[in-house]
């Protein structure tokens, strides 16, 4: 029961003192920026701020990147004051500094750091020399190789078009069944005059409260293949379950495709594995959201429908899915981007990628560069796999965009107008 | 009215329940599951080892029910609970078996450790609650998570605020690529960004320390938080700003007065998100922090359930003793969150 309070208090002491200090100094170059940028000079003299500072810095022994990251930001902060704010938009910029400068310097300069190392040969044998030199040898001849690397020499074994579909497949089997279990679920919760609707809710959204570390351990726990839940549940419910039907003894589990064996030895069962711990976890918001739409829809549209002779399935197709399309597409996007970059499951359930087989593209990212020390090429995977997410998303919206307006039905123009408004006054919209 | 024409029958409601409650136990059964295996007193996951359930044929209906209860309720608790005098002569039986086949291989010289080890601790029922307190760490892993996580979306939340503000109510050069950016931040791989932060973090001096950890989380979150707040300042209307800026209020104080008090359930929203993510953020602080007094609590749980010496019994304890507070807090909360996060996070 000992406890350590003292050195993390003083160390956020400092930490505060030090942001307050960056801030002040934000601002004042911000102030100094509005005031001197219609001198004619202003622009030279940024130019030349920022490459005395570059070069002070690659003489301090940085690498090119930072000096040319130091060279970069005075000039194009100048051009942007010069050209594009021209004393104006003083509120905003002065809004936004303080996130700008968090987001320059931890994440965009990350960023090109990552791109600059894309194109070298940064692994173990080469690190000690970045880190007292920053020199690290060009990747190939056009710094190209890295990224030929990707698709071809791969330390795991598993070439990248596996892995990408396995990746594919991942996301839509998650998915699929995070929007057909949520909506299921969503749509037994609607039931009218349902008893206890409250405390069904709240219990099926456990899965989403818990902490996604502990309940993807708590899984792997149970599918160990000695000691482990589910290989004794399994065997015992075939067990209790079993029937002789023909002369052959019929487990329903085993039947159903599930048996007893070792969950993370074999990579297809780790992967199924991997699947059904996702789809738990993800079920909860999917459905959560429907349920919101759903509730949001009102009852008079079904009850014109009803009088004018519509069949409950009918009124489903016709009346529930395109009032639930708005609120439904893009959390299902957003759950497919979510799903494709879902580390944690995968990474946890292969206990850190020391189980082989059940990769998908951002825990074999991982792996590359934390257990094969492979930098440069981890770096030119990470922009592949990036490049490929936003190729998803543009084709996505493309799609997304056109359906709507072909898929038009007057009729329902008014009840999608109602369905919209939970989503501007979004705090009551899943209110029970 | 509706009762009329939508009137549900009752072998129809009774599907209904049944299918939830199918649902709701697969839902709550790791949970459960958490909970039993924290009170065990052993470290294992299970309660029964896999040979010592009967053959088929000469199971009993009774074995199987016991199979399924002792999977999910805390046995131990429940025995303690309601025999309080006598707890740990009935824990001691299975021990003793396990123990006994042990003994007589004497030729092994870390026998007579070994059998002064299981004596020397008697474990109860709560054992492993106790020795997660007092043979580790867990209550400073516990209060390194809750500084990092609370500092870090406290300043991601404030830097936030300020931008989404910004991009809501003005226009300057240069949005569009700004706020295109925000959007693609979301489409960066996790462990992209991991080595190059490491990077800056060490060149900054901050390495392997609270700090660092701030720093980083902070401006990782932050492309989130301005999404989901400058979506909740879109819905507040303009023209209450107007009117207290010909009052003669500035953009700062209208901010601040008027636009900030409205919007604290979003902004109580984007800090539980912020705040939930720093909490269970274990890759970061793998790579930042090497100091195992400076551990947040996800890498401790995970050392527990390494897979060549997990100790479930421990990791479970852990898990419940974090998870509990965590699930009270998100389902106090659970509506709001997920309604902001649908209006911000997606339409952008």
């Amino acid at each position: 029961m000992h406890v350590n309070i003292t050195p993390a208090l003083i160390e956020l002491c400092k930490l505060s003192g030090i942001l307050l200090l960056i801030l002040g100094l934000a601002y004042g170059y911000l102030w100094l920026n509005y005031k001197l940028w219609s001198f004619r000079l202003y622009l030279l003299c940024k130019i030349m701020l920022g490459v005395s500072l570059g070069l002070t810095l690659k003489s301090a022994g940085s690498s090119w990147l930072t000096a040319g990251f130091a060279i970069c930001i005075p000039i194009l902060v100048g051009c942007y004051f010069r050209f594009f704010l021209k004393g104006r938009y003083h509120t905003a910029s002065y809004f936004l500094a303080p996130a700008v400068m968090g987001i320059v310097l931890l994440f965009l300069y990350p960023l090109c750091y990552e791109f600059y190392l894309s194109f070298h040969d940064l692994n173990l044998n080469t690190f000690s020399g970045w880190i007292q030199e920053g020199k690290a040898p060009l990747a190939g001849a056009f710094g190209l190789e890295n990224y030929v690397e990707v698709f071809q020499n791969r330390a795991t074994g598993q070439s990248f078009f596996i892995v990408f579909l396995r990746t594919i497949l991942w996301t839509a089997i998650n998915l699929f069944f995070h929007v057909g279990l949520g909506l299921g679920l969503a749509l037994l919760l609607n039931t009218p005059n349902l008893k206890g609707r409250a405390l069904y809710r709240t219990i099926l959204t456990l899965p989403w409260v818990v902490p996604q570390v502990i309940a993807v351990l708590v899984w792997r726990a149970d599918f160990n293949e000695s000691v482990g839940f589910i290989n004794q549940f399994i065997q015992v419910t075939n067990q209790l379950c079993s029937f002789e039907f023909a002369g052959q003894t019929i487990a329903p589990l085993t039947w159903i495709g599930f048996q007893t064996q070792s969950w993370f030895l074999n990579p297809n069962a780790l992967f199924a594995a991997a699947c059904i711990v996702n789809i738990w976890l993800g079920v909860p918001f999917m459905m959560i959201n429907a349920l919101g739409a759903l509730q949001s829809i009102p009852q008079s549209v079904y009850e014109a429908a009803a009088i004018d002779g519509a069949k409950p399935f009918q009124r489903f197709l016709h009346i529930t899915l395109p009032l639930l399309k708005p609120v439904m597409v893009p959390a299902a996007m957003l759950g497919a981007i979510w799903t494709f970059n879902n580390l944690n499951v995968i990474f946890l359930m292969t206990d850190g990628g020391r189980y082989e087989g059940a990769d998908i593209l951002v825990t074999d990212l991982f792996k590359q560069s934390f257990t094969y020390y492979r930098y440069g090429f981890a770096a030119a995977y990470s922009f592949v796999i990036f490049a490929i997410l936003c190729l998803f998303t543009f084709l996505q919206s493309r799609v997304g965009k056109e359906k709507p307006a072909a898929k038009k039905r007057p009729p329902l123009a008014d009840g999608a107008k109602s369905s919209g408004v939970p989503l501007s006054t979004p705090l009551r919209s899943t209110g029970a | 009215m509706s009762s009329t024409l939508m009137k549900t029958s009752l072998s129809r409601s009774l599907v209904v329940h049944i299918l939830l409650s199918v649902a709701c136990i697969v839902a709550t059964f790791p949970i459960f599951r958490v909970i039993a295996i924290s009170f065990r007193n052993t470290d294992t996951v299970s309660a029964s080892s896999q040979t010592s359930f009967p053959a088929p044929g000469q199971a009993s209906f009774d074995d199987y029910i016991h199979f399924y209860t002792d999977a999910i309720l805390p046995k131990e608790l429940l025995t303690a609970l309601k025999a309080p005098a006598k707890p740990t002569a009935q824990l001691a039986t299975p021990k003793t078996d396990e123990a006994a086949p042990a003994a007589p291989k004497s030729d092994d010289p870390f026998a007579e450790l070994d059998a002064a080890s299981e004596q020397k601790s008697e474990r109860t029922w709560y054992s492993n609650y106790t020795d997660l307190f007092t043979k580790h760490l867990f209550l400073q892993w516990i209060y390194n998570s809750l500084i990092i996580s609370l500092s870090a979306s406290l300043i991601g939340i404030i830097l936030a605020a300020t931008a989404a503000y910004a991009f809501s109510r003005f226009e300057f050069p240069g949005k569009k690529l700004a706020s295109g950016f925000l959007f693609m931040s979301q489409m960066i791989p996790g462990p992209l960004m991991i080595i190059p932060v490491y990077l800056v973090i060490k060149s900054l001096n901050l390495g392997n320390t609270y700090a660092g950890l701030v720093v980083a989380m902070s401006v990782t979150i932050l492309p989130f938080s301005i999404m989901v707040l400058k979506g909740y300042f879109d819905t507040v209307p303009k023209s209450l700003e107007e009117a207290a800026r010909v009052d003669g209020c500035t953009a700062a104080s209208a901010f601040f007065r008027i636009l900030l008090p409205l919007s604290t359930p979003a902004l109580a929203i984007a800090f539980l998100f912020a705040f939930t993510n720093a909490w269970s953020e274990f890759l970061l602080a793998s790579t930042l922090i090497d100091n195992v007094e400076l551990r947040p609590w996800t890498l401790g749980l995970m050392e527990f359930s390494g897979s060549y010496d997990a100790r479930w019994g421990l990791f479970a304890a852990g898990s419940v003793v974090i998870a509990l507070p965590t699930m009270s807090l998100f389902l106090y909360s659970s509506k709001y969150v997920i309604s902001g996060l649908t209006v911000g996070g997606v339409k952008g």
